[in-house]
């Protein structure tokens, strides 16, 4: 979908699924259809589904119960998918060397945090110029 | 030894197990399917990992076989292609 001056119009997709490695695979299945309606090719929808598998398991790892609530969407020149869900006060996230190392080589930019009483990561892609 | 599905707790578990129960029996190399691992993160990894460094330690080999493409590149982007043998 092309707006009239070419960009990408901004949109939104969120879910709500259990906070459960069982659970990440939809995720990872819905990052993929969206990024491919966006026109990213092949290798890059599949280091966006590594990269939201990789998220999304972290979070899920640190915060096993409640929802992982995901929130894939558009903005100006970047796809982002956000994810988050409740996590006990002082419970640290924890990112092992592996999963950074994949994560630098499949992200152009991520964050993984706890703020507010929730894990949250944030992960972005530069959109396709076409 | 087939490893089929994605990186969920399920197969994972099934392949510690397998290799526990491999570790008991005389035999010098194990081959461990991918063909039909559609999808592989951190954690199949650390699997695998983990199965190579108990069979090295006990003096066996362990061999990946036909991995995918999404596989193959997991291997590549954490430099892990020549830590195995691959038989393509």
């Amino acid at each position: 979908m092309t707006a009239p001056n070419g960009s990408i119009p901004a949109e939104e997709v969120r879910l709500a699924v259990p906070a459960s490695l069982e659970y990440v695979r939809i995720v990872r299945l819905t990052t993929s259809a969206m990024a491919s309606r966006l026109g990213f090719d092949v290798d890059e929808i599949e280091n966006l589904r590594v990269a939201v598998d990789e998220l999304s398991s972290t979070i899920v790892e640190s915060a096993p119960s409640g929802e992982l609530v995901v929130t894939i969407s558009t903005t100006g020149s970047d796809f982002c998918v956000e994810g988050q869900a409740p996590i006990e006060t002082g419970h640290p996230l924890e990112l092992d060397q592996l999963t950074a190392q994949i994560l630098n080589a499949v992200c152009d930019k991520y964050e993984l945090r706890v703020a507010d009483g929730a894990a949250r990561f944030v992960c972005l892609r530069r959109l396709p110029t076409n | 030894m087939a490893c089929a599905g994605s990186s969920t707790p399920t197969p994972r578990r099934r392949l510690e197990d397998q290799i526990g129960k491999l570790l008991r029996e005389p035999i010098d190399e194990v081959v461990l399917d991918l063909s039909e691992t559609g999808f592989l993160d951190s954690s199949g990894l650390r699997a695998i990992l983990s199965a190579h460094r108990r069979l090295t330690e006990s003096d066996r080999r362990l061999q990946l076989r036909a991995p995918s493409e999404a596989v193959t590149r997991l291997l590549e982007i954490t430099g892990l292609t020549d830590h195995f043998t691959v038989e393509k």
